[in-house]
């Protein structure tokens, strides 16, 4: 690990990098926003139009939905340019580059590949879960904050292990474009609380690939109305974040004995 | 000793290329394996502050020395020792913490962001190298005023020309300090002026600083300027390790000449002391013993009209071949 | 004759797969937009008064089903296309040709779907058959829907080259052609019917050509009247012509920009 400042300095070289095309920069950041708040937009239009899902009130919901925009927005601002950025890398044969760098390729690929421009979204994801929990007016025990960091934490893990899982096939294999859009189609299913899907989807959902430790689990969690704690969730996302080690160890083998 | 390489070899696995269908579906089952022998029994020390060309012709096996000297490549069997910042590393198996001792300059692979100034680039490395400001602040204003870059080092790096970014590459590489630096090709694709500045800064900053320079480069003027020694690789092996000097002396003993006739002669073309290498057309390329090219030149130009001539250096080539025939 | 479409279709065909970042994807896409909807609505449906903004859970489902084939049948990389002619500055060849650059565009758009089109129908038809045994009805408004469908092709075309056109303008700003893509598919309610939008931003949208891509044709499939699906066509028609003509000076426009500035 490299020191803070250095991910400070990225950061700095990252915005001014963004800021010399300002209008491409703004519209980006309305881009994203657009298309990250695309099916949040049907939450909204299904409460306006309906009573909405089952066991969410609209202003439950709201916190839910503003957890979702937070954390992968929190996830896209880490990783969203990563995948796009190692396959050119991998392409021209720049990897030499990265790997004599005293941070080590994954840490330099990330810090200098930051996406600004959601930062907005991440900022507004904020907004709408500090907006809703002071609408719900819940008091949540300590355990129940401690629980949401866990969540939380684990939840960044696995997305980020799925990502890392994906870098690791692009050094062994130099072409696989299609993967992380693939990724990104099924997390689909984690923009929506996970009590609609059906038993058999749930337990994918929660127990397997679990998109639910996303948002679900950290609105329940507050709200008070968790239930049972999520083993399964737990343990699938620390074997997610183990499979990611163990491939991008793997990959890093391969790669310092075969050369680019 | 700051590079100490014991009987480093490296063999790089790979499959046979299946050609043909029937071949390409028997390959689905079972490939052959073909192994390339990049790197063979390779011995050779470095002691601190000196400046060493790296030469050979392609496929010598040049990038996979230098890669595992920076540790991103680990070899398959022998040795080899770093000594810096006080410790004795293992280059690929330290990687993170060895690579903050050395400085690379990848040739065309640059370090610096494309958008922003080269300065930028600096600033971001002081932190990732976590070089104290006093030392940071002293060695930018070295480098910059030895290349003459302060203006340039402030422009965005697309808006720079091939010299002066080679320049800023320069000192991104040498800013945190490095006892070791590699460099693959830094003056490839340049102007004549640019190569002499970069080469005297090159020199400068050994002579000065005491940094080891390991120098790889397919220009010879570079070596004649710069470096006392050269190790000479072919086909994965040293062919030679020694004094440029003495390469000069014992090895390189002649030049090549290159002439375009008026008119095309109908025989051989015959010349007292010189060997024709080749005859076609209007064009000769011979060989002359090097304390002879300008009585032999004399003699070409009296007795036939030319319209262009040109002598050059024995290429890396033909000091290899004439290394072996000696041998 | 035969042979040359169809490889005209397979050489687009095959640039489709190269250029639309999701055509792989959409092996999946469609599919996962299936399933995700058909467990929102299941849930939405099963508290309430059985009908959503009008429709009922099966009008839903068909809905999304239709807006999807919809999506599959009108496909094109038009856009994409002419942006990159105009920043290889290909353009400039084309310029020289006798047929005008629309043309071979369209033709090659149509040639691509044709094969495409089938490939894809697959996955929504089995994913669809398999969740809610949807029942095809063919009646006196399916020959609407069908003129309707290849209508609703040539109006996303028109405004695919008036997309790639304004690529000329933001060379630098390819945002923008994402921000124009996303605001064409939710407001042409590729995701969702129009009609969970308030009536106020309804009626902006009458004024609209998005809605004449997806929404109104869907609704041709879903309720049987002849007024509506007429109705839809004439819009239709009427948006093909403005936005042809609006095409057509466009490219004047970027041709004389173009030629003044030199290749």
């Amino acid at each position: 690990m490299v020191s803070i400042g250095f991910w400070k300095s990225a950061l700095g070289l990252n915005i001014a990098s963004q800021m010399i095309y300002r209008l491409n920069f703004f519209l980006n950041v309305v881009v994203m926003l657009m298309f990250n708040l695309t099916f949040p937009l049907l939450t909204l239009l299904i409460y306006t139009n309906s009573a909405g899902f089952p066991d969410w009130s609209s202003s439950e919901i709201l916190l839910f939905q503003g957890f979702a925009i937070l954390l992968w927005g929190l996830e896209q601002f880490l990783l969203s340019n990563v995948s796009w950025e190692l396959n050119r890398i991998m392409r021209d044969g720049q990897f030499d580059r990265l790997m004599v760098s005293p941070a080590g390729p994954l840490q330099f690929l990330v810090a200098t590949n930051l996406a600004i421009e959601v930062i907005p979204q991440v900022l507004l994801g904020i907004g709408i879960v500090s907006f809703a929990f002071f609408n719900l007016g819940v008091l949540p025990s300590l355990k129940a904050w401690l629980l949401l960091i866990l969540f939380i934490a684990l939840g960044l893990l696995f997305m980020v292990s799925l990502i890392v899982i994906q870098m690791s096939l692009i050094i062994r294999f130099v072409q696989v474009r299609r993967l992380g859009e693939l990724v990104r189609i099924l997390s689909l299913f984690g923009q929506y609380p996970a009590n609609i899907y059906s038993k058999g989807v749930q337990a994918i959902v929660v127990g397997a690939i679990p998109f639910a430790l996303v948002a679900f689990f950290p609105a329940k969690v507050l709200l008070g109305t968790l239930g049972e704690f999520p083993y399964f969730a737990v343990a699938a996302a620390i074997a997610f974040g183990v499979i990611a080690y163990l491939s991008w160890s793997s990959s890093m083998k391969k790669y310092t004995s075969a050369g680019g | 000793m700051i590079i100490e390489a014991k009987h480093l070899s490296k063999t790089y696995v790979t499959f046979e290329q299946a050609h043909g269908f029937s071949a390409s579906l028997k390959g689905f089952f079972r490939r052959k394996i073909k192994k390339v022998d990049a790197l063979k029994d390779l011995s050779f020390s470095v002691e601190e502050g000196e400046l060493i060309g790296l030469i050979g012709p392609n496929g010598a096996g040049k990038s996979t020395t230098i890669k595992i000297l920076c540790g991103i490549l680990f070899p398959t069997g022998g040795s080899a020792k770093i000594n810096v910042g006080g410790k004795a590393y293992v280059p690929w198996i330290t990687r993170k913490e060895y690579v903050k001792n050395i400085g690379v300059v990848f040739g065309q692979k640059s370090q610096l962001w494309f958008d922003l100034p080269p300065l930028d680039t600096y600033y971001l490395n002081k932190s990732l190298y976590d070089i104290p400001k006093k030392d940071f602040e002293r060695r930018l204003e070295y480098f910059i005023d030895l290349l003459g870059v302060s203006d340039v080092v402030k422009r965005p790096t697309r808006q720079l020309s091939l010299g002066e970014r080679m320049k800023c590459e320069l000192i991104a590489a040498l800013l945190h300090g490095p006892p070791l630096v590699f460099l693959d090709e830094p003056t490839i694709g340049l102007d004549i002026i640019v190569k002499e500045k970069i080469r005297d800064f090159i020199s400068e900053v050994n002579k000065k600083e005491g940094v080891t320079f390991i120098l790889t480069t397919h220009d010879l003027q570079d070596i004649d300027r710069l470096c006392k020694r050269v190790i000479i690789l072919d086909k994965g092996s040293i062919a030679y390790d020694g004094e440029l000097e003495k390469l000069k002396k014992n090895y390189i003993k002649e030049k090549n000449i290159k002439i375009i006739m008026e008119t095309e002669l109908k025989s051989k073309l015959k010349l007292k002391g010189a060997k024709i290498d080749k005859q076609k057309g209007k064009e000769v390329e011979l060989r002359v013993p090097s304390n002879r090219v300008h009585e032999i030149t004399r003699r070409l130009v009296n007795a036939h009209e030319l319209l262009d001539i040109t002598i050059t250096d024995p290429t890396i080539e033909q000091v290899i071949s004439h290394i072996y025939r000696k041998k | 004759m035969i042979s040359k479409f169809v490889n005209l279709g397979l050489t687009q065909l095959r640039r489709d797969l190269a250029y639309r970042a999701d055509f792989l994807m959409s092996l999946f896409v469609t599919p996962t937009i299936l399933i995700v909807n058909y467990f929102i609505w299941t849930s939405v449906f099963s508290t309430g008064t059985g009908t959503v903004a009008g429709m009922s859970f099966i009008d839903m489902m068909t809905y999304i089903v239709f807006a999807q084939l919809i999506s599959i049948f009108i496909f094109n990389s038009a856009s994409i296309q002419l942006q990159q002619k105009v920043q290889s500055g290909e353009l400039g060849q084309d310029l020289l040709k006798p047929i005008h650059p629309f043309t071979t565009l369209f033709a090659s758009a149509v040639s691509s779907r044709t094969v495409a089109f089938l490939l894809e129908l697959i996955p929504l038809g089995a994913i669809s058959w398999f969740l809610f045994r949807p029942a095809l009805p063919v009646n006196a408004t399916t020959i609407f829907f069908i003129v309707s469908l290849i209508l609703a092709f040539m109006l996303n075309f028109i405004m695919s080259l008036i997309v790639g056109l304004i690529a000329f303008w933001t060379i630098r700003i390819e945002a923008f052609q994402w921000l124009t893509w996303i605001v064409l598919r939710v407001f042409s309610g590729e995701f969702f019917p129009l009609s969970l939008f308030p009536q106020k931003l309804q009626l902006i949208s009458h004024f609209l050509p998005f809605e004449y891509l997806r929404y109104r044709v869907a609704l041709i499939a879903l309720d049987n009247s002849m007024e509506n699906a007429l109705a839809a066509i004439a819009g239709q028609l009427f948006w093909i012509v403005a936005l042809g003509f609006f095409s057509l000076w466009l490219w004047d426009l970027v041709v004389r920009r173009f030629t003044i500035a030199g290749g």
